[in-house]
């Protein structure tokens, strides 16, 4: 069984010089605070680290993470009617998802990997383009105008280099952004990311490293993964500032992350945060975990449910009611049926999307090339081809 | 017109490009103080400083990736690699990011920036210090792969290459780094990327090759003129992609014979890629089969042995009389 | 409206899948996400939800059936129109119909018989030429290696067939050998010259013609400064002579060929095997220099003496080639007709001379500037030991004489045994480059 729990308070025997219990949000010391929870599995809020959000704010949250779940549902059920592409669903991970997004500006890059979307909503992916994405369409792919997010690569770390590198073009430009990069916990054994880890220390880069640790590389358990038990371990290794988060608690991301944001726009350089969290789902929907872990431990995280904790803490300040919660839902569903239904008008496969934006002006063989293919669908008398 | 060697013809392309355009950076191992294990990059932090002139951690897939992370934020980063071995280490970073970012990101984020890497045998160097492996990046779709013969042709190119709006792997011929000098004149040049150069016009056989191996070939131009009664026609491809096929078809349509010389192995070598084209657009033309002088497919052998794999004049010589008979 | 569900890739790149669990039957109302049945592919078990919500008309499955990817499972009557993603684009109709495309494929459009046999040999070039020309490249014969049609070849087809007659001419045939070499055993003729007499009896005093001086003072440089050693061999050309015989056709009954240009074939191949027998000693005798060009002098006996003209460059000429040029040189010779430069440039020598006047062994004299001559003797019928059988061979003579300060008996014995060897095996001189 992996050891994905997460201490209830943070560790007073830490490694860099104790805790900081009771210190506000603000003044959290990533460098110091081991472990971070601030809403526990029943909802209780640890009072001395609650964060200062408004209430329509934590509503906003909340409704990421219920929109998460619903297109999250929903794409695994198209999926299972043949109208969705292979995807990997992040039921589970909603909060750490909508939590590491959330102090972005729009001026700051995001850079995800591919079990995302729920933090590619949040930074203004609109759902019918995350559905022609999953099911196969090169539209899918391209970042929308106004938002400074990279496409997700799908070799697992590769691209987390490359949002150092744009934190390292920040400082050339002198701008005072943040790049935030996710990757999951089988991510930390490539080779690429730890170049990137110390690469980020060696330059300052503004950038934060979230971990998604969900305890599972497909079928392969944070044990066989790792030679330490808390993936955290590895940041003060490379000089990174590091803390393990609750990934399940919503204000947690939200705090930590804020104050790693914080840092990097002060010139303090990266910060690398590990979430723990569960994916209680599949790894793709080309996979079966009954093949590699039990029932019981996917029941036992039910508990720890980010949605239901959160819930309950919305309730207890009197800010969401049991109506609220099924408005919101009912409402986030129909936004991911209307994102269907664009979807269904949009999903056109168009074969001149192959032969595009291989460079900025196609070279004399592949215009060959391209020329022969369309040549060849116009003698089979096969429509023309758009454009 | 000064007369400089290939390595202080790139240092000046470098310094140029640097002095037209802030955005441009150098990056890579031993860069910055040490200005290169070669001294291409020698001078450039005392005038740029540490901000555009800086070396990065012993890590080639840290230095790709974050230079094309740089290239996104709209820098233009010139990443070195010390040698073309090391840059096995980046493989990852070139086929994921290098060569497919414009396309994964749908023409939003170009990834503009040169990889610089000395690639190459005869300096009798330790393993790993002498592949030429441009048939790989050539395959790769994305990336552009330029490799000079000379100082002229390497300033002009390195510029162009800078300029680039795609990202170009550009190979050094380390054996020609300090082997001659040329007139490269002040101002700044441009070579087309993507165009090949005739060197020597000629009508009965079409010869070819790039970078390195130009040498040997205009060696045994020499001795082919003076005395074997052959006037070839050689071409410099100077960019191994894109390839100019035109040029070469055109030569080859006029003599109906052709030797390629590369270093890199035989198997599916840019010379097969070069007889591949003009099998599709020179068939009608050959008058006798094309014929291929290049390195074997082993490992570059270590260098008390280096010479008999690599192409010289003799084989070359050979190897166009060959196909000089066949009629 | 009516609408069909069938097994979609549940996978990546799964094919069927076996129905563990049917959880609706015909009639059953159900409406868009309700579990309908259960599939177990190999790689997951997974639930199928409904793409609909509508009437179930029909069950096409059962429990514990395989269904195929693409298979219906299930009918609907749904109401209003189904939704589903856009009617397909070209690229997948173009994917749905390949399969009729290739099978009309098979029908017999193509037009283009394969030839019947193995095509006569030519470069594209070449056959771009003979189109051009209108000539049928199977009517015309090649004279290169292996029969190959050569430009000349079609030129040459082109020229005879003025106007539009089918090409009939074939390659021009090799002049015959000269028909009656010069007779080397004269009838008696008296000398020219100032009759005299010496202290034994009468003489005829006869100055040296320049050519003959100059042979003069070549073979005694030669033989005074090189130390020479002949080695006498011979080949079994029974199979080339059988060939050689071969080379007429009823089309061109005249044509000939003779041993010669396969000497000089074979012995152009020993010398690119074996560079010192090309080579030649510079004038310091301290460095040897290995000539990468095939240069080869042709000995031939003219009325003014022995000369040596020079066939450049023989490793690019092809075998007929090689006749051409022999015949050539030789003609051209015995008539003075030659340049004197024609005789100069030589790597190497080979003399046929002895054989004329069907000499056996001799014991050739190395040109000057040269590490190596060969004389071919007069090929004849001998009894020959074959397999422990006294056969009939068609046995060639060979005397070769090197250079001995330069080469060693053992190298020497290895150049001939690839000469010989390729005369033996005329395969390997036609086929081999």
């Amino acid at each position: 069984m992996p050891s994905q729990t997460i201490d209830s308070t943070p560790d007073a025997t830490s490694d860099a010089g104790g805790s900081r219990q009771g210190a506000s949000v603000s003044e959290i010391n990533l460098g110091v605070v081991k472990d971070l929870r601030i809403l526990n599995e029943d909802g209780q809020v640890n009072a001395d680290l609650e964060p200062n959000i408004a209430d329509d704010e934590l509503l906003r949250l909340y409704r990421g993470m219920v929109l998460t779940r619903k297109l999250d549902v929903r794409m695994l059920n198209m999926q299972r009617q043949g109208q969705m592409g292979t995807f990997a669903p992040g039921l589970g991970q909603e909060a750490t998802q909508i939590g590491q997004v959330y102090p972005l500006t729009s001026k700051d890059w995001f850079s995800p990997s591919y079990r995302s979307f729920g933090a590619q909503m949040w930074r203004g992916w609109p759902i019918d383009q995350l559905m022609l994405l999953w099911d196969g369409y090169f539209e899918g792919f391209a970042p929308p105008a106004d938002v400074n997010d990279m496409p997700f690569s799908i070799v697992i770390g590769s691209h987390v280099p490359v949002a150092v590198g744009i934190a390292m073009g920040m400082n050339y430009q002198q701008d005072k952004n943040v790049v935030m990069v996710n990757f999951g916990d089988g991510a930390l054994s490539e080779g690429a990311v730890a170049e990137a880890l110390n690469f980020a220390a060696v330059y300052k880069a503004p950038v934060v490293f979230i971990c998604e640790n969900n305890g599972y590389a497909i079928s392969t358990p944070i044990e066989k993964q790792s030679g330490v038990d808390h993936l955290v371990r590895r940041g003060p290794g490379f000089g990174v500032p590091s803390v393990r988060v609750d990934g399940n608690d919503i204000l947690a991301m939200v705090s930590a992350c804020s104050v790693a944001c914080e840092q990097a726009r002060r010139g303090e350089g990266p910060t690398f945060i590990e979430a723990v969290t569960y994916r209680m789902s599949v790894h793709t929907t080309a996979d079966d975990p009954k093949v590699y872990r039990d029932d019981a431990e996917q029941t036992a995280w039910e508990q720890k449910d980010p949605i239901r904790r959160f819930e309950l803490y919305l309730k207890s300040r009197g800010v969401l009611t049991d109506d609220d919660i099924t408005r919101i839902g009912d409402e986030c569903e129909q936004e991911v049926l209307a994102g269907r239904e664009s979807f269904r008008e949009r999903s056109t496969a168009n074969p001149h999307e192959i032969f595009a934006y291989m460079f900025e002006s196609m070279p004399p063989e592949l215009r060959e090339q391209q020329a022969e293919y369309f040549e060849r669908l116009a003698r089979k008398g096969l429509s023309e081809p758009n454009q | 017109m000064p007369q400089l060697t290939m390595v202080e013809a790139l240092n000046l392309a470098l310094y140029q490009s640097m002095d037209a355009d802030d955005r441009v950076c150098v990056m890579g191992q031993d860069v910055a103080i040490n200005g290169g294990v070669f001294r291409v990059t020698k001078g450039l932090l005392d005038k740029y400083g540490e901000r555009r002139v800086f070396d990065t951690p012993l890590a080639e897939c840290g230095i790709i990736g974050t230079a094309v992370g740089m290239s996104v934020y709209g820098v233009r980063p010139v990443a070195e690699i010390q040698f073309s071995g090391f840059a096995m280490q980046a493989f990852d970073q070139i086929e994921q990011n290098v060569a497919r970012l414009r396309n994964r990101s749908r023409n939003k984020y170009p990834v503009s920036m040169v990889i610089r890497t000395p690639y190459g045998g005869g300096i009798r160097a330790v393993e790993h210090h002498s592949e030429s492996r441009e048939a790989y990046w050539a395959h790769t779709p994305g990336l552009k792969v330029v490799i000079p013969s000379g100082p002229r042709n390497a300033r002009a190119l390195l510029q162009a290459a800078i300029d680039d709006p795609d990202p170009v792997i550009f190979y050094e011929p380390k054996s020609v780094y300090r082997a001659f000098r040329e007139d490269v004149p002040d101002e700044s040049e441009r070579m087309e990327i993507g165009k090949a150069q005739v060197v020597r016009p000629g009508d009965d056989i079409t010869m070819i090759a790039y970078g390195a191996m130009m040498r040997p070939l205009l060696e045994a131009v020499d001795d082919l003129v003076d005395m074997h009664d052959v006037n070839p026609e050689v071409i410099d491809l100077l960019s191994i992609a894109p390839m100019d096929t035109e040029s070469l078809v055109e030569s080859v349509r006029k003599t109906g014979r052709c030797v390629i010389v590369h270093e890199g192995p035989k198997t599916c070598g840019i010379a097969a890629e070069i007889i591949a084209r003009l099998n599709e657009h020179a068939f009608e033309h050959l008058i006798a089969p094309i014929r291929r002088v290049t390195g074997f497919d082993v490992h570059f052998p270590y260098f008390q042995v280096e010479q008999h794999y690599l192409p010289d004049g003799d084989s070359i010589i050979e190897a166009v009389n060959a196909t000089m008979a066949f009629d | 409206m009516a609408a069909e569900f069938k097994l979609p890739d549940l996978g990546e790149g799964v094919t069927e899948g076996q129905v563990m669990r049917l959880m609706v039957k015909p009639g059953d109302a159900v409406v868009e996400d309700q579990p309908l049945m259960e599939v177990e592919t190999d790689k997951a078990a997974v639930e199928i939800p409904s793409p609909y919500t509508g009437t179930v008309s029909a069950v096409l499955v059962e429990e514990k059936q395989v269904v195929n990817v693409g298979d219906v499972m299930l009918a609907f009557d749904v109401a209003g129109a189904p939704k589903a993603k856009k009617s397909a684009t070209s690229a997948s109709t173009a994917a749905r119909t390949r399969k009729a495309s290739s099978s009309s494929r098979g029908n017999g459009t193509t037009t283009t018989a394969a030839p019947a046999g193995r095509r006569k040999p030519a470069s594209p070039y070449v056959r771009k030429m003979a189109r051009q020309h209108g000539l049928d490249l199977e009517s015309i014969n090649g004279s290169g290696p292996g029969g190959r049609i050569t430009r000349a070849d079609v030129e040459a087809a082109a020229s005879g067939s003025a106007g539009h007659a089918p090409a009939m001419v074939a390659a021009p045939a090799i002049p015959a050998a000269p028909s009656a070499p010069p007779a080397l055993i004269t009838p008696y003729e008296e000398p020219d010259g100032e009759r005299s007499s010496d202290q034994y009896g009468p003489v005829i005093r006869q100055p040296l013609s320049q050519a003959r001086r100059t042979i003069a003072r070549v073979m005694t440089e030669s033989i005074t400064t090189i130390p020479h050693v002949t080695d006498c061999e011979d080949a079994d050309i029974t199979q080339l002579e059988a060939l050689r015989k071969g080379y007429p056709t009823d089309d061109h009954p005249q044509r000939k060929i003779s041993t010669l240009p396969f000497v000089i074939r074979a012995v152009v191949r020993a010398l690119q095997r074996y560079p010192i027998f090309n080579a030649s000693l510079d004038e310091t005798g301290e460095t040897v220099v290995y000539r990468k060009y095939y240069n080869i002098a042709i000995g031939v006996q003219t009325p003014r003496g022995l000369v040596a003209p020079v066939i450049r460059h023989a490793d690019r000429l092809s075998i007929v080639q090689l006749a051409h040029a022999t015949n050539d040189i030789t003609q051209r010779s015995r008539t003075g007709q030659f340049d004197i430069n024609e005789t100069r440039g030589g790597t190497y020598t080979i003399s046929n001379a002895g054989a004329m006047g069907g000499s056996r062994y001799s014991t050739p004299i190395i040109t000057p500037g040269q590490l190596a001559v060969l004389a071919v003797g007069k090929s004849r019928w001998q009894p020959w030991v074959v397999d422990g059988e006294i056969v009939p061979r068609f046995i060639m003579p060979f005397s070769h004489s090197m250079d001995h300060r330069l080469i060693d008996g053992a190298v020497e014995i290895a150049f001939m045994r690839h000469v010989i060897g390729d005369l033996e095996h005329p395969a390997r001189l036609l086929l081999e480059s």
